[in-house]
């Protein structure tokens, strides 16, 4: 976080510097935004997936799935720019606190929403698990077809993960009108998928769990 | 016994250190004019001059004269030639120095301060006259590390550098520039001060500045640390008046035995602060380690105001280029503050005391003005330029110490009776330029705007600025009243202050009880002024709403403990809203013992004490000096 007076001739006269309380009070800020900043990006992604890293920018990592294939990332950087009128501090405008931390955080966030579906979207073109609409916007049909190309997750607890859906406003909601107004049979359709993918998902992660060493258990 | 040094070099065997023409010229005169002419000042026997010497014959010169001396001894050294910084370190470079073998061809700085401080040298000046000599600073620096070269044991060191760390220092008609303005000062030429015998380095750099002020290639360095008393370099040939100066202090340094491992004992501390101090000075830490030295000295010792006055004038320059002019005034303010438990039936102090509030008089008026200049060149200039959402927070009290500086020079004004037209003119523009430009950062957040508040409203009528003293006060007393009478304690850490601001804007129920000042002197001095000002009807039309508000004045026993961080001995007159006292009226039993409580320590009505215990509480934001409202 900046706000440094700029376009003032420097040194320039300033009583009472403060210094050090200065220092504080913005680390106190910093750490309160990066703390707001954390708790958004978990509703995104669970704190179990987040790995955090002291060296390097770049990471490799090879998966059961990838068929020892790696998988290279890089960090992004995200940032985040606000300018506060110096006039607000000057009519202490306490509010400016938090209007600017959201500011930040917005910011913030929507960068970070950017990098998170520009790695799904090459994930699945790399897959082929991509669905096309071929111009017709959403139908029932296709939500099927998407269900048949995912592959649920097992959780660390034994528990599947069902998949997420991230639409904006308009097409979410065009979503929950296509998919309400089909009839039983699609609903009991759609409940077979989820059981059997999710009975596929119990296998795959009974058959993974089968490959650490059974030492002195069979 | 003092001993000098002088080294001028004009002869260089490397073709890469060009010939010089005045070194030794300047040598020569810094020895006549201090040695051979100067009286008994300087060891005739001992000092010893140097022409164009070998690198051997000036370091067995060097370290005869420091190792050969015996106890008591005081060092000076000139030095005239030329000189380099090389990966850190400064060099003087004589006669056979070869610049690719600094270390073994040249005499470190370094060297001669582990010279020093292996002979215990209690004294040392040094002067160096030579190209990039400001440099010198990398190795004291270097040089005060601990558990690299050990601890710094010369609790005195002046140094005078011709200049800065990057500059060259120019030769003029067969002199050196600076040499030559240095010898003006000594040879009275340029009066450096007619109040003293002798002269310090330090007075002599600042008026070589002077003289130098409009040299724009060559700006002299000239900083020291002086914790036995001002330090003599010279006799001073303008000196005018009886031997002993008119404060009493003793000229020159303070050698009692039993006092002396005590100053050693701290100078390492001290010399941190003054090394820090160049970036930011933190006044309250300025004061906490004179408390702490100047308690270890033994109770019959006479030193605590040598010391004091030794520090304030060495510490003075070292503050004059910063950028907060608060910052001086904050140091003699600490400084007199720390005379407090010493100023008892004791003259010297009290005269100390005094002559120091005359140099805060004009200290805050000339910050004064250059603060009112700031504004009037850019209105948003009080705001901090490392960051801004802090100000919400710090703004309003930078805000009240200006004012309550502001105030405090007024008093000290009227206390002297040396009160200027001119000074009254910029207390009232400053004023009117802050109301002008920051009516809205005129916000009550904290119990350390207490002192701020009660000696500007104080003192107002006085600077014929009851109307704006009028409005400040309503101005807080809205404040307080929207904030329901909750305002932080004083010296909140900087995080503190965050939580704060950060409850504040969402309700002061959110406000952790901790942070708020509880009891608050804040409302004790709305009430009390409120009526000195005709105003308690403003306090007593909205005072239902500060109901359960526990409110306090604190006094101490004795005003000669008032400095201290925690005063053990005094009285809390706590009262609460809504528990006897309802209106503004109610409060006046309570401030009546208030007053018969200070009006019962006689020092209070020293006008030196008065001003001390003002300046211990900007210094220590937590303490009012009620006693002004009396």
């Amino acid at each position: 976080m900046g706000g440094a007076i700029k376009n003032m001739k420097e040194p320039r006269v300033i009583p009472f510097r403060l210094s050090s309380k200065l220092s504080e009070f913005d680390r106190a800020f910093n750490e309160d935004l990066a703390t707001k900043l954390q708790e958004q990006t978990r509703t995104i992604i669970s704190g179990e997936n987040a790995l955090g890293y002291s060296h390097g920018k770049k990471w490799r990592t090879r998966t059961a799935n990838s068929d020892g294939e790696a998988n290279d990332g890089e960090m992004k950087t995200h940032s985040s720019e606000v300018a506060i009128p110096f006039q607000e501090i000057v009519d202490n405008d306490l509010h400016s606190v938090s209007r600017y931390q959201n500011i930040m955080i917005s910011g913030m966030m929507q960068e970070f929403m950017s990098s998170f579906y520009q790695v799904i979207s090459d994930a699945s073109a790399k897959t082929g698990n991509v669905v096309d609409g071929k111009g017709e916007g959403f139908k029932a049909e296709l939500f099927v077809e998407v269900l048949e190309k995912i592959e649920f997750g097992v959780d660390q607890e034994g528990k599947v993960s069902m998949p997420q859906i991230h639409a904006g406003p308009e097409l979410a909601d065009k979503i929950f009108r296509e998919l309400s107004a089909q009839g039983p049979e699609f609903e009991e359709k759609v409940q077979k998928i989820i059981k059997r993918k999710s009975e596929e998902a119990l296998e795959r992660e009974e058959d993974r769990k089968s490959k650490f060493p059974k030492l002195g258990r069979e | 016994m003092r001993v000098l040094v002088a080294i001028g070099c004009d002869l260089y065997d490397s073709d890469e250190l060009s010939a010089l023409g005045g070194a030794e010229n300047d040598a020569v005169a810094m020895f006549d004019l201090l040695v051979s002419n100067g009286g008994e000042l300087y060891d005739k026997t001992h000092s010893v001059i140097l022409s164009s010497p070998t690198v051997a014959e000036a370091k067995e010169v060097l370290t005869r004269a420091i190792f050969d001396a015996g106890d008591e001894m005081d060092f000076s050294l000139f030095f005239a030639g030329h000189g380099c910084v090389k990966d850190g370190a400064y060099f003087l470079c004589i006669k056979d120095t070869n610049v690719d073998r600094l270390s073994v061809s040249a005499i470190c700085i370094s060297d001669l301060f582990m010279w020093l401080n292996e002979a215990k040298v209690r004294d040392t000046n040094i002067v160096i006259d030579a190209c990039q000599s400001g440099g010198i600073a990398h190795d004291v620096t270097a040089f005060l590390k601990p558990g690299e070269i050990g601890h710094f044991g010369s609790p005195s060191v002046s140094i005078l550098a011709a200049s800065a760390g990057d500059q060259a220092a120019r030769e003029i008609n067969g002199q050196g520039v600076a040499t030559a303005a240095i010898l003006k000062c000594l040879s009275g030429e340029v009066i450096v001060q007619k109040d003293r015998p002798s002269l310090n380095l330090i007075e002599i750099g600042s008026s070589v500045s002077e003289l130098m002020g409009s040299d724009n290639q060559q700006s002299p360095v000239c900083w020291g640390l002086n914790l036995f008393g001002r330090s003599l370099f010279s006799n001073n040939p303008r000196f005018v008046g009886s031997k002993t100066p008119a404060i009493g202090l003793p000229d020159g340094l303070c050698r009692s035995a039993n006092v002396e491992p005590i100053i050693r004992e701290h100078a390492l501390k001290v010399w941190e602060l003054y090394l820090s101090s160049s970036r930011y000075f933190d006044s309250r830490k300025f004061l906490n380690l004179i408390q702490s030295l100047l308690k270890d000295l033994p109770p019959e010792s006479t030193a605590a105001p040598v010391i004091v006055d030794a520090l304030a004038t060495t510490f003075r320059p070292l503050l004059a280029d910063s950028n907060d002019p608060f910052e001086e005034v904050e140091l003699l303010g600490a400084s007199i503050a720390s005379l407090l438990p010493y100023s008892k039936d004791n003259d010297v102090v009290i005269n100390l005391m005094n002559s120091m509030a005359e140099q805060l008089l004009q200290a805050i008026c000339s910050g004064s003005q250059l603060v009112l200049d700031a504004i009037e060149e850019e209105k948003f200039s009080l705001l901090s330029d490392r960051t801004l959402l802090a100000d919400l927070y710090y703004l309003p009290i930078r805000i009240l110490k200006i004012l309550g500086w502001v105030g405090a020079g007024q008093y000290i004004s009227n206390i002297l009776g040396s009160g200027h037209k001119k000074d009254l003119l910029v207390r009232q523009k400053l004023v009117q330029a802050i109301l002008d430009n920051y009516q809205c950062s005129i916000v009550a957040v904290s119990d350390e705007q207490t002192c701020s508040f009660v000696v500007f409203t104080s003192m107002a009528e006085s600077m014929n600025l009851s109307d704006e003293a009028e409005l400040i006060f309503g101005l807080l007393c809205n404040t307080f009243y929207n904030f329901n009478g909750k305002i932080s304690s004083a010296d909140l850490s900087g995080s503190d202050a965050y939580k704060f601001i950060k409850a504040r804007a969402e309700g002061d129920g959110s406000i952790p009880d901790g942070l708020i000042s509880k009891p608050t002197e804040f409302l004790s001095a709305l009430m009390i002024v409120s009526e000195k000002l005709d105003l308690s009807d403003v306090v007593d039309g909205i005072i239902e709403h500060f109901d359960y508000t526990s409110a306090n004045l604190f006094v101490p026993d004795s005003y000669s403990d008032f400095a201290e961080i925690n005063i053990e001995n005094g009285l809390n007159f706590t009262f609460r809203i809504g528990d006897g006292v309802w209106c503004v009226k109610d409060l006046s039993d309570t401030w009546k013992s208030a007053r018969t409580k200070i009006a019962g320590d006689p020092s209070i009505d020293i006008p030196a004490i008065q001003i001390a215990a003002i300046c211990a509480s900007f210094i220590n934001p937590d303490r009012t000096p009620w006693f002004i409202l009396d």
